[in-house]
C-alpha cells in the first residue's frame, strides 16, 4: 500500500497523470478509478520510479501547425544507475516508447544519442550511465485543436547491480500557437540533437571479417581530429562479441580498430550497421557518426599490430623524446645493472690515465661507439622484428632462455678473468702497471658494448617515456631516440676523457688496481648469479643446472688455458690449448637451453595480494568500481625487483591498497607475452618496470616513475582510489535495492 | 620453490590457458554442447551427460529476474516445462548467479522459490562459480539452450521474440524453444537456432 500512495501523493503533487501497469497491476481497479478522478489537462513533471525519474519534455511551449515538433523522454537514474541503448548489448532491455497522438500526428523512431559502454564482469551492455533524453520528431498537421495531448507509455530497465523494470504514461498538453522556445529545455534538446550520431557526413568506412573471427573497421586518419579512442556499437544483434576490447590500430594513413566477431558474423547477411565514437573527435567536428559498411570477408587474421595508439598514447614531442633519453641514458649508469660495469670502466681510465690526452680522448671515444653500435644493433632488431608483426618492446632480448645463458657465461667469463684465472695476451702485462695506450682500444670498444648489454634490460627514470615514443615512431626517428640514450650513456666517460684535468684527479695505478680489480669480479658474480635465476624463472631449474654444469666446464677450460698457455714448452702450450678448447665447447653443447622461446607466463607463481593480470580483468575489477594497480614487471628488470622488495611489498603500502579496495595485479614479461607487449604499448611504453594506477571506470590510468618510493605510491593510490565506497553509499536515495521482489 | 619437472608445468600452464580460451568462446549451435556436472538445490548432483538420447533443455535463470519473473508469474514457463517434460524432454534450470550477489538465493530458499511458483524442471541446478554459464556463453537470464538426444547444441537464444518485461507480450510473442522443440521432435531441423537472449545480465562472479 506504501508504494500506491507513495503514486497518489506524487500524481496529486505533480499533477501528472501516472498509471503504472505492471507494478501495481494487482490494483489496477484503484489506478483507474485514480485515473478517472485525476484526468484533468496536466502538464507532465518528473515522474519518480524505483531508482529513476523520467519526464516528458519538448523544445517549444505550444504546438505549431504544419511545423515540426520535438518532444523528448527525459530518464535521469539514480547515480551508478543506467538505462539502455537501442541494442543493450549482452543483456539489458531498449527503453520504448508508443506515442498516443492526435489524428493527422505522426511520430518519427527515437534518435539515440551515442551510447556507453558499460562492463558488468565479462559481460558488455551498451547504454547511458546517468541522465539520457531520447529525442522524438513529430509531424504536425496543418489543422490542429486548441490543446494537443502529447502522450507516451514508455517502459524501461534501469539497472546497477540489479535491475528494475518501469513503465509509464507520460502527457504533456500543449497549446497550439506560434512556436516559441522552452526556456528550460530548448537549449538541452538542441545540444543533444548537433551531438546526435552523424548519419550525413561520416568518413568513408570499411569492414572485414578476418577469418570469421575478427573485426577490421578502417578509416582514413584525416577523418579523425587525432588518433585516440574508438569504439564501435553495433545496431543488430549476432555481428560482434560485445564484452571484447576494441583495439586501434594505426597502418600508415590508415586507422584501424579491432575487435571480436560475434561465433556465426561470417554468415550473417548485409551490412555491419552501428556507431562509430571517437575520442577526441571527428575531423567534421562531430564525435560519433553513423556508419554502415559492406562486409568484406578474408581467409587470415592480420599480424599483431606494430603499434598501438589508444587515450594513453605517449604525447611527447621529438625534441623532449631527445632530451628525455638523454637524461636517462646518464642516469642508466646508475641503475642496479649496469653499476659492475661501471667499476671496470673507471678502472680503465686509472690505466690510461698518464698516457697522452690525444689517447684518453680515443678511449673516450671508441667506448661511446661501442655503446652507440650495440644499442643501434638491439634497437634495429627490435624494430626490424616489430615491423615484421612481433610483438615485442625494449629488453625483449632477454626474454630469450639462449641470450640469457650466453649472457650469463659472457659474465662468469669476465669475472674469472678480473679474479685471474687466466689472462689473455698483453693484459697480462697491463695488470703488471706498465701502461700501453694503444693496446686498450680493442677493450673500450668491447667495454661500451658490453656495458650496454647489461645496461638494456633496465629502464631508467624518464627512459621508459622516451622509449615508448621511439618504439612508435618512424624508424630514423626511433633510431634518433637510441642514439641520445646511447649519447646520454657514454656521456659521463666522454666528459671524463676530453678534461684531462678530471683524470688527473683519479689516484694513480699501482698493484691496488689489480687488489681492486680482483674485488670487482665479485658483483659481476652476483650479475651472474641473476641472470641465472632469470632462466630458472623462464624454463626451470633443469635447464639452470645445465647452464651451471656448462659454465663449471667452460670454466675448467680457462682455467687449464691460464695455467699452461704460457709454459714454455711448446707442446704443453699446444695441448692445454686443445684442452681448454675441448672443455669450452662441451660447456657450450651442456649449458645450452633446449626448452627453445618460452611464451606466456613465466614459471613465478604470484604471491599474497598479487593476482595474475589480465586485460579482461582489469576491466572487469574497474566495472565494478574498483582502481587496478598493475605492477609490469619481469625477472630480468633489476629495477623491478628493487622497487617490489623495497617499496610495493613493504607492509604500509599493502595495507594502504587493502584500505583503498585496490585490486593489485602483476604482468609478467620475464617471458614473450604479445597481451603484455600490447598493454604496454596503449600506456606509450616499451618496456618494464610500468607501474599504472587505474581509476575505478574508465578513467585515463596514472602512471608512476621508474624508481618508486613509498611516499610516491601512497599518495598516488590516495588520490585515485578516493574515499573508501562502501555499501550504504552505492544507494544514496535510501531506497532498498530489494524492491525488484 | 621452483617446481621440479618445469616442462610439466609448463603443459600445465599452456592446457589451463588453452581451457581458458574455450570457456570465453561460447558454442553456438552445431557445435558439441560441453558436459558439465552441477548440483542440484536437492542435493543430488547431475551430469549433462547422463541424459544422452533425449532432448535437454537448459534455461538460465535467476529468481530475483524481472525478466524470469515474468514468464513464471504468468505461467508461461511452468507450462512449457511440464508440457515437454510429458514428451520425455529433460529440462534444466541453471542458476549461475555468484554467492555475494544480493540475488544469490540458497538450495532451501531455491527450492521454497520454485516450489511457490509450482515450477516443474527436471532439476533446478547451483552454478555458483558460473564456469557453466561461461562455458556456454549464457548472458542473460532467462537464456535457453537445447541439447538434442546426440550432445549437439541446436538452439541458444531467447526464449521468445518479444523483448519485454510485460506479461501481456507473452501471448502474442513466437515462443523459440516451443517452436524449436516442435521441429525437432517433427524430425525437421530447427528453422530459427540461433536468437537473440534478452533479460538480466547472469550475475557471475567479477
Amino acid at each position: 500500500m506504501a508504494r500506491l500512495w507513495h503514486t497518489f501523493r506524487s500524481a496529486i503533487r505533480f499533477g501528472a497523470i501516472v498509471i503504472t501497469t505492471m507494478q501495481l497491476a494487482k490494483y489496477s481497479l484503484v489506478a483507474l478509478v485514480l485515473t478517472g478522478v485525476l484526468s484533468l489537462p496536466a502538464a507532465a513533471n518528473p515522474v519518480r520510479r524505483d531508482h529513476i525519474d523520467v519526464e516528458l519534455i519538448a523544445s517549444t511551449t505550444s504546438v505549431q501547425p504544419g511545423r515540426t515538433l520535438t518532444v523528448a523522454l527525459r530518464l535521469k537514474p539514480d547515480e551508478h544507475w543506467h538505462t539502455y541503448w537501442k541494442n543493450p548489448g549482452d543483456s539489458g532491455l531498449a527503453t520504448q516508447i508508443d506515442w498516443q497522438l492526435p489524428e493527422g500526428f505522426r511520430a518519427g523512431p527515437i534518435q539515440w544519442p551515442a551510447p556507453q559502454r558499460i562492463d558488468v564482469g565479462p559481460l558488455a551492455n551498451y547504454g547511458y550511465d546517468g541522465e539520457v533524453l531520447l529525442l522524438t520528431d513529430i509531424e504536425v498537421p496543418d489543422s490542429i485543436p486548441a490543446n494537443v495531448p502529447i502522450r507516451a507509455a514508455a517502459s524501461w530497465l534501469v539497472c546497477e547491480e540489479i535491475c528494475i523494470p518501469g513503465d509509464a504514461e507520460l502527457v504533456l498538453d500543449l497549446p497550439a500557437g506560434p512556436a516559441a522556445a522552452d526556456p528550460v529545455w530548448a537549449a538541452r534538446i538542441a545540444k543533444v540533437r548537433a551531438a546526435l550520431p552523424d548519419a550525413a557526413n561520416g568518413p568513408e568506412v570499411e569492414a572485414v571479417l578476418a577469418a570469421g573471427q575478427q573485426w577490421i573497421l578502417s578509416l582514413p586518419r584525416s577523418a579523425l581530429r587525432d588518433v585516440g579512442q574508438l569504439s564501435f556499437f553495433p545496431e543488430e544483434e549476432g555481428w560482434i562479441e560485445y564484452a571484447s576490447r576494441q583495439q586501434v590500430v594505426e597502418q600508415g594513413d590508415t586507422v584501424q580498430l579491432r575487435f571480436a566477431a560475434a561465433a556465426g558474423a561470417a554468415g550473417k547477411q548485409g551490412r555491419l550497421n552501428g556507431v562509430l565514437v571517437a575520442m577526441p573527435g571527428f575531423a567534421n567536428g562531430s564525435s560519433s557518426v553513423v556508419v554502415s559498411p559492406a562486409v568484406t570477408l578474408t581467409d587470415t587474421l592480420p599480424a599483431p599490430p606494430p603499434s598501438v595508439a589508444s587515450a594513453a598514447r605517449s604525447s611527447l614531442t621529438l625534441a623532449v623524446a631527445l632530451a628525455f633519453a638523454f637524461i636517462g641514458g646518464v642516469i642508466l649508469n646508475l641503475m642496479p645493472c649496469v653499476f659492475p660495469v661501471v667499476g671496470i670502466k673507471v678502472l680503465t681510465f686509472v690505466e690510461n690515465s698518464r698516457s697522452s690526452p690525444a689517447s684518453l680522448r680515443s678511449h673516450g671515444l671508441l667506448f661511446a661507439l661501442g655503446v652507440l653500435v650495440c644499442f643501434w644493433a638491439v634497437a634495429g632488431a627490435l624494430l626490424a622484428l616489430r615491423a615484421g608483426g612481433a610483438t615485442l618492446g625494449w629488453g625483449f632480448q632477454l626474454q630469450s632462455p639462449l641470450v640469457v645463458s650466453a649472457l650469463a657465461l659472457l659474465f662468469f667469463v669476465l669475472a674469472l678473468n678480473m679474479s685471474g684465472v687466466f689472462e689473455l695476451g698483453s693484459r697480462a702485462q697491463q695488470l703488471a702497471g706498465s701502461v700501453r695506450a694503444q693496446s686498450g682500444y680493442a677493450d673500450a670498444f668491447l667495454s661500451g658494448v658490453i656495458a650496454t648489454l647489461v645496461a638494456t634490460p633496465c629502464t631508467a627514470p624518464f627512459m621508459g617515456a622516451a622509449l615508448g615514443f621511439a618504439i612508435t615512431q618512424s624508424a630514423p626517428l626511433a633510431m634518433a631516440v637510441f642514439t641520445a640514450l646511447a649519447l646520454g650513456m657514454a656521456a659521463p666517460y666522454l666528459v671524463l676523457s676530453f678534461s684531462p684535468k678530471l683524470v688527473g684527479r683519479l689516484p694513480k695505478p699501482g698493484t691496488w688496481m689489480v687488489s681492486l680489480k680482483q674485488a670487482l669480479a665479485f658483483p659481476l658474480y652476483l650479475t651472474v648469479v641473476w641472470l641465472v635465476w632469470v632462466l630458472g624463472r623462464q624454463i626451470g631449474v633443469d635447464a639452470v643446472a645445465r647452464l651451471m654444469i656448462g659454465m663449471t666446464m667452460f670454466g675448467a677450460g680457462l682455467w687449464v688455458y691460464g695455467r699452461w698457455n704460457t709454459s714454455s714448452a711448446a707442446r704443453v702450450r699446444m695441448t692445454a690449448r686443445a684442452m681448454a678448447m675441448l672443455l669450452a665447447l662441451t660447456g657450450v653443447v651442456l649449458g645450452w637451453p633446449h626448452d627453445s622461446v618460452p611464451q606466456g607466463s613465466s614459471l613465478a607463481t604470484t604471491s599474497g595480494n598479487w593476482k595474475t593480470w589480465s586485460p579482461d580483468a582489469v576491466a572487469a575489477a574497474r566495472g565494478s568500481g574498483q582502481p587496478v594497480f598493475v605492477d609490469f614487471t619481469a625477472a630480468w628488470c633489476v629495477t623491478c625487483q628493487v622497487n617490489k622488495r623495497l617499496v610495493l611489498n613493504r607492509d604500509t603500502v599493502q595495507a594502504r591498497f587493502r584500505e583503498r579496495n585496490v585490486v593489485t595485479m602483476v604482468a609478467d614479461w620475464t617471458n614473450r607475452d604479445p597481451q603484455i607487449s600490447l598493454a604496454l604499448d596503449a600506456l606509450g611504453r616499451s618496456g618494464v618496470p610500468v607501474y599504472a594506477l587505474y581509476p575505478p571506470g574508465n578513467g585515463a590510468p596514472m602512471l608512476l616513475p621508474e624508481l618508486l618510493t613509498e611516499a610516491i605510491v601512497l599518495e598516488a593510490i590516495d588520490q585515485i582510489a578516493g574515499p573508501v565506497r562502501t555499501a550504504a553509499s552505492r544507494d544514496p536515495s535510501g531506497i532498498s535495492i530489494d524492491q525488484e521482489k | 620453490m621452483l617446481p621440479f619437472v618445469p616442462l610439466r608445468s609448463l603443459a600445465a600452464v599452456c592446457l589451463a590457458m588453452i581451457l581458458a580460451a574455450g570457456a570465453r568462446a561460447a558454442v553456438e549451435p552445431g557445435n558439441a554442447a560441453p558436459d558439465f556436472t552441477l548440483t542440484r538445490v536437492d542435493g543430488k548432483a547431475v551430469s549433462l551427460s547422463e541424459f544422452r538420447g533425449k532432448y535437454v533443455v537448459l534455461e538460465w535463470f535467476n529468481s530475483e529476474c524481472p525478466f524470469v519473473r515474468k514468464h513464471y508469474e504468468s505461467g508461461n514457463m511452468q507450462a512449457l516445462q511440464t508440457a515437454y517434460r510429458k514428451r520425455d524432454v529433460v529440462w534444466l534450470t541453471i542458476n549461475s548467479t555468484n554467492p555475494d550477489h544480493s540475488n544469490f538465493r540458497d538450495p532451501e530458499r531455491s527450492t521454497e522459490i520454485m516450489a511457490n511458483w509450482k515450477g516443474n524442471p527436471t532439476g533446478l541446478l547451483l552454478d555458483p562459480d558460473g564456469t557453466v554459464g561461461q562455458a556456454y556463453g549464457a548472458r542473460t537470464t532467462p537464456h535457453m539452450y537445447i541439447v538434442d538426444p546426440r550432445g549437439t547444441l541446436v538452439y541458444r537464444g531467447g526464449i521468445d521474440d518479444k523483448p519485454s518485461f510485460s506479461q501481456r507480450d507473452i501471448p502474442v510473442a513466437k515462443n523459440y524453444v516451443a517452436a524449436a522443440l516442435d521441429e525437432l521432435m517433427a524430425g525437421q531441423s530447427v528453422s530459427e537456432a540461433d536468437t537473440r537472449p534478452y533479460g538480466c545480465s547472469v550475475k557471475y562472479r567479477y
